[in-house]
């Protein structure tokens, strides 16, 4: 007898009641993603795709590689795992679906027999010892060694225990039926027929027939549950999860979306406020709880958890429709569903944004979040409304007044900005370079550094005002508009295309915001700048500095904008300074505390950012802690001060360490 | 419906000594035009007002050449409901008899409740306008109020006079009146984006000097007449010099914000008992407290 | 501004305040005094209410020739009207008012009503060898001075900030003659109510209002050292505030906060505790009038602007202060 599938083998002519009973579990699952579906259509926003084919291949492409979820290695391994076996397995229903109801009817064909089928029979067995793996590593990790990313609820348990014992009944039942059937090529499925010779040895077959019938049901039950139960469950994120990834993994790492001024409502503090897309990427979260143990504020014991407010949204939002039992009305969001200190607790330092698997982005809703308590109740921290003031008045956060920005041009003698032409670019220095001390030192010796290397720039000086990113990242829309308008104009005017920073943050806005604003500029971060100059012309670097430099990537460099190997590079050219990295160094650097307003807010909870990082930095026991921002410079000496290790190690601008180097 | 007028006058702040030269001329880049901060106060107590009372108008008038109407709008993004604005380049920088009778002329088109200012402009810092205006209209004037609150039938108004040490007075007058502000607890709010697009597209009345027949008024007086400015004190009471150890930089810095009180900087040493009476000697040498009945003053 | 013909001489304004002469008082006849003598002119002062014995004293002995009494009337408006009639009718070339915390008010209500030329919160008086006086005041926000010159022919009065002037050193009695004004009070419109008096709390009022101000930094170490200084502030009656370090600890709310991202205060005096004094807080209290420091680092910044230093730990030496006040005080009162 040719191998060959029977699926209704010793349960009867059952196959009409349950092609029947399969729409209650139908019924069910389409009922519970349909609910979700109306979540999504309380957001504002039209409702089309556009590029449907790339994202399409975008979302196969992740979810079978797995490349965002195998960032954690062990976690990532698993859900691959389960994800395989799983899938495999469907695959294998649904062919064997097929074969048994539209094939056989229509065409009296089979193609599930013959050396196809014994194949089939062992891929299928494989998946199933996929999927068992994959789940023992899931039970075991949140279970056993239960990191405090993961929770621990009854939920979860039930969800695991499911899928073993689907899997686990359906290799009883094949084990049962080859050990009564005895058909060749049973060792094509190995764990059948392993299982088969047990049951062999322990049942009669009057016993295993009975038992595999019962099974059948039980099987058959569970496997319904299984469909039903879906989007009441965490099983949702099979649909939520890859719907998400279709929707807004094809959007670029990270910028924000300017505001229509025409709308009543600025920013979110409903759930209907948010555009429908964000209010899809809340049901896609899986509580893998990535983002909370990357956030550096949940680290550093802030109120903030990342993972808390996507839950907190997501449960908001499915008590918002209409027809669920609850809350008709709408609540406002802040003060309920997330708190101000809360919102107040991020740096924008974008590793929840990178962490998450299914491209989620918290980071989003805290600043449309923030876009509401700023532009529709000015409901502002008293310190970021001083920083708004001063902005609007004097142009710059600290108020210190252009003309003061005199005070870097004449120590430094170099030429304001006429009409471009002759320079090879605009140097934009930023606020703090112009007026806090220790950055002014920076910048002397980097304009320097620049002369040596061969460059002819120049700077705006009283022109230069704030590039308006601070009033972004705290909110602020109209006031970030207003000054980056008054900026473009200002190099339309000079007709300025070229601009180098110092300052990563102005370096992002000018470089990913700007161009939304109707700019058309070339920017470059001076990191890129120097490594591009010391690559074209090699130059004479002593080796008398010598010692261990650490690096600490500014996240508006690394994370935003992914340049974190040309200040290694640089470093790395000078003979005698050895790199070490900190633990959490590159794209997943650890926040120094200063952005997204974090500099002027100063009352602090919990623990400080910068001594954290500061210990970091001391661990690796470096001579020298480099770094290419104005605001993590100040913030790590500030954190080794405060910890009291000030002369333990110096605090550098690669910029500076070249130019010691540099004979 | 309650009919609240607020002077609220754009200064010329100078935010830093550096562009003065030791002549006194100062530099245009030193000079940042914004809304007088009592101003804003008074403009924000008008908006509570407003909100406790439900049914009121407030308006904003000043008096200034073209560049005043962008004071204007921030303060009708705060809130305010109109903005009339006396336009003429020669009131650069009036005398305040001059601010005063042009104000006069434009408050005699309002109908008025209450009529509120600033305690005194960041600028010239006189501070006598609210007064001069009040007398001129033979109104009710209280200077330096604070938490105005008008009462139910809109006839009176209690509030708070700021005396010194953080004293007050609780003080009533009827209305009409004119008060002048002062900075209490109360603390501008910041605008909403909607007030300022609202703002934008609302128009500042603006008016001209003929209108009111105040033409030659602005021709004839003379202004006061500043002999000199200047950043350092020009009769010092006492010298200071700055620690040497310094660097140049702190140095100037010290003197320019104004270090010239003496400084006796020897540092004191010795047990707590001897510091402590240092520290009480001190107290009543400078007659932070009194010395005691038995020694003679 | 049409001016008079001849008026003569110097007035100031004699305030009250409860049982006391105002201190700023001593500090304008001593001043007025100085421009009296230069123009061989008298001195006079008008006295709103108060005894004209015990203050008339002091007046002569710092130079006042005659003293107006003033008994009728109370409040501010009555006094207004008083000194408007006694302007014109003796005609002064120039009165002197304190500034705080009426004196501004009053002064400008009078000068309109007799169409004198006036000028507000002056530092400095001079009287040159033209004939001119030349008053000078901050502009712009405190950071310029500007020197006013006027003809002293001119009418004028002029508003000081307490404080300005040297106090002389008082001489002996002289014949100092009293006049009593009695004026007709008149309908005049009636102006304020007042209702009643609230005195401020050192603890709860707002840090820039504040005369006496205790603040903290990082060296007080937490929630004892705190104590020890709301103590000494208690004692002082003054008010607690702090660094950006303390706030940045809580120990201190963020509207106490003294710097350059705090507030900038000028109280009468400063008592810094356990601050290093780094250029972005002293920004926000040099203008003190009084600056006392107490620190463990004799190198610490905040030795340079103040007025006493003293070298010490001050979880010792505050708490040793406020026993000593406690006792001090306590023997004034006998």
């Amino acid at each position: 007898m040719t191998p060959t599938r029977e699926i209704f083998w010793n349960i009867g002519d059952v196959r009409t009641l349950v092609h029947l009973l399969m729409f209650i579990p139908l019924f069910f699952l389409l009922y519970g993603l349909f609910f979700h579906f109306r979540c999504y259509r309380l957001g504002r926003g039209g409702k089309g795709f556009d590029h449907v084919l790339k994202r399409m291949v975008s979302l196969f492409s992740t979810v079978f590689t797995h490349r965002t979820i195998l960032k954690d290695r062990y976690g990532g391994l698993m859900h691959l795992f389960i994800f395989w076996g799983f899938f495999m397995l469907f695959l294998g229903t649904i062919a064997v679906f097929i074969q048994d109801s539209v094939l056989r009817t229509l065409l009296e064909a089979k193609f599930l027999h013959g050396g196809f089928y014994l194949l089939f029979k062992l891929t299928l067995d494989l998946s199933g010892i996929l999927l068992l793996v994959g789940v023992s590593m899931g039970i075991y990790r949140r279970y056993v060694l239960k990191p405090s990313k993961l929770d621990t609820g009854p939920e979860y348990a039930f969800v695991f225990f499911l899928i073993l014992l689907i899997t686990l009944s359906g290799f009883s039942l094949e084990g049962l039926r080859l050990s009564v059937l005895k058909p060749s090529g049973s060792f094509w499925s190995p764990v059948g027929s392993v299982l088969g010779s047990f049951f062999e040895s322990t049942l009669q077959e009057n016993w295993r027939l009975a038992f595999h019938r019962t099974l059948w049901w039980v099987h058959l039950g569970l496997s319904f549950l299984f469909v039903a139960y879906l989007p009441f469950s965490k099983l949702l994120h099979i649909f939520s999860s890859s719907f998400n990834i279709f929707v807004n993994s094809m959007t670029p790492s990270f910028t924000l979306q300017s505001l229509d001024f025409g709308s009543e409502r600025f920013g979110v503090n409903r759930i209907r406020d948010f555009a429908w897309e964000s209010l899809v990427a809340l049901d896609a979260c899986t509580e893998c709880g990535r983002c909370q143990s990357a956030c550096p504020a949940y680290l550093s014991e802030k109120p903030l958890n990342p993972k808390k407010i996507i839950l907190s949204l997501q449960k908001r939002m499915r008590k918002e429709l209409p027809f669920s039992f609850g809350q008709s009305l709408p609540r406002d969001l802040i003060g309920d569903a997330v708190m101000e200190e809360e919102i107040w607790g991020c740096t924008t330092c974008l590793n929840c944004v990178k962490q998450c698997p299914v491209f989620i982005k918290p980071l989003k809703k805290i600043l449309e979040l923030r876009r509401h308590l700023i532009l529709t109740e000015s409901r502002i921290p008293l310190e970021i409304e001083r920083v708004y003031r001063n902005l609007e008045w004097f142009g710059d956060p600290l108020g210190i007044g252009k003309i003061n920005r005199d005070e870097l041009i004449q120590s430094t003698r170099i030429e304001r900005a006429g009409n471009e032409g002759a320079n090879d670019f605009l140097f934009w220095v930023g606020c703090q370079g112009y007026f806090h001390d220790r950055n002014r030192r920076t910048l002397i010796v980097l304009f320097r550094l620049l002369q040596k290397l061969g460059f002819t720039f120049s700077v705006l000086g009283r022109e230069e005002t704030c590039c308006g990113d601070v009033a972004r990242r705290t909110g602020n829309e109209y006031l970030f508009k207003t000054i980056a308008e008054k900026n473009i104009e200002c190099f339309e005017k000079r007709r300025i295309t070229k601009i180098v920073t110092h300052c990563p943050h102005c370096f992002n806005v000018f470089k990913n915001e700007y161009p939304h604003l109707g700019a058309n500029l070339m920017v470059s971060h001076y990191a890129e700048l120097l490594k591009e100059s010391l690559e074209k012309t090699p130059r004479n670097l002593s080796s008398d500095l010598t010692g261990k430099v650490t690096f600490h990537d500014p996240c508006y460099l690394s994370r935003y904008n992914g340049i974190f190997s040309e200040p290694r590079r640089i470093l790395k050219s000078i003979p005698g300074l050895e790199i070490v990295e900190m633990s959490r160094s590159k794209e997943d650097t650890f926040c120094c505390g200063a952005g997204g307003g974090g500099m002027w807010l100063g009352r602090q909870i919990g623990k400080k950012m910068n001594e954290m990082r500061a210990e970091e930095a001391l661990i690796t026991k470096a001579d020298y802690l480099a770094t290419a921002c104005p605001y993590c410079l100040n913030m790590m000496e500030d954190g080794l001060k405060s910890l009291s290790k000030g002369v333990a190690l110096e605090v550098v601008d690669i910029a500076e360490l070249l130019d010691r180097a540099l004979v | 419906m309650i009919q609240i007028l607020v002077c609220f006058k754009q200064v010329a702040h100078l935010y830093s000594r550096r562009g003065v030269d030791s002549s006194g001329k100062i530099e245009p880049d030193a000079v940042v035009y914004a809304p007088n901060p009592y101003d804003e106060i008074a403009l924000e107590e008008a908006l509570r007002i407003k909100q406790q009372v439900s049914q009121a108008e407030v308006t904003l008038i000043s008096i200034g050449p073209q560049r005043v109407e962008k004071a204007l709008r921030y303060g009708l993004a705060m809130g305010a409901d109109r903005a009339i604005h006396l336009c003429d380049q020669r009131l650069e920088s009036p005398s305040p008899w001059i601010t005063s009778k042009a104000l006069l002329k434009l408050i005699q088109t309002q109908c008025f409740d209450l009529i509120l200012c600033g305690k005194k402009a960041i600028d010239d810092n006189g501070g006598v306008v609210g007064a001069f205006v009040s007398e001129l209209l033979s109104l009710p004037f209280a200077s330096s109020v604070t938490e105005i609150v008008l009462a139910p039938d809109g006839k009176k108004a209690r509030m708070y006079r700021v005396l010194e040490r953080g004293d007050r007075h609780l003080i009533e007058c009827d209305l009409p009146a004119l008060l002048s502000v002062e900075r209490g607890v109360i603390r501008p709010r910041y605008p909403t984006l909607m007030g300022r697009l609202i703002a934008s597209r609302k128009e500042v009345l603006r008016v001209r000097p003929e209108e009111f027949g105040i033409d030659s008024l602005l021709n004839g007086e003379p202004k006061i007449k500043v002999s000199r400015l200047s950043i350092l004190r020009p009769k010092p009471k006492k010298m200071f010099r700055p620690d040497s150890n310094l660097s140049a930089e702190e140095r100037i810095q010290l003197i320019m914000s104004g270090g010239l009180v003496e400084r006796k900087s020897h540092s004191l040493k010795g047990s707590p008992q001897d510091l402590a009476e240092q520290f009480i000697n001190f107290l009543e040498e400078n007659r932070i407290i009194k010395k005691g009945r038995k020694s003679a003053d | 501004m049409a001016s008079r013909e001849n008026p003569k001489d110097i007035w100031i304004l004699a305030e009250v305040e409860g049982e006391e002469l105002r201190e700023v008082v001593l500090e304008l006849a001593s001043e007025g005094r100085r421009l009296a003598d230069k123009l061989r002119e008298k001195l006079c002062a008008v006295l709103l209410a108060g005894d004209s014995k015990e203050f008339g004293e002091y007046l002569s002995q710092f130079g006042v020739d005659s003293i107006h009494h003033v008994k009728t009337g109370n409040g501010i408006d009555s006094f207004i009207h008083v000194v408007s009639h006694l302007m014109s009718k003796y005609n002064p070339r120039l009165l002197l008012v304190g500034s705080a915390p009426m004196g501004n008010e009053f002064a400008a209500r009078i000068a309109v009503r007799n169409t004198i030329r006036i000028t507000t919160d002056c530092v400095i008086l001079n009287l040159n060898d033209s004939g001119y006086f030349e008053v000078t005041k901050m502009v712009f926000g405190d950071k310029i001075y500007a020197t006013i010159e006027t003809p002293i022919s001119e009418r004028q009065i002029v508003t000081v900030v307490p404080g300005s002037f040297d106090l002389a050193v008082p001489g002996l009695k002289r014949a100092t003659e009293v006049i009593v004004e009695n004026v007709e009070m008149g309908q005049g419109f009636s102006g304020i109510k007042y209702l009643e008096f609230v005195k401020g709390d050192p603890r709860k009022i707002d840090v820039s209002e504040a005369e006496i101000i205790v603040a903290v930094g990082g060296g007080v170490g937490g929630a004892e050292g705190l104590n020890k200084i709301e103590r000494l502030a208690e004692v002082l009656e003054g008010s607690v505030a702090g660094s950006r370090v303390a706030v940045d600890q809580g120990w201190i709310p963020f509207e106490k906060q003294i710097g350059q991202t705090g507030q900038t205060v000028s109280p009468k005096l400063f008592v810094s505790c356990g601050i290093s004094g780094a250029f972005e807080f002293t920004t926000g209290m040099k203008d003190s009038k009084l600056i006392v420091a107490i620190n463990n680092d004799a190198k610490a910044p905040i030795f340079r602007v103040s007025n006493l230093s003293l070298v010490g730990d001050l979880h010792t030496v505050v708490p040793k202060i406020v026993e000593q006040l406690k006792k001090r005080l306590k023997e004034g009162e006998k």
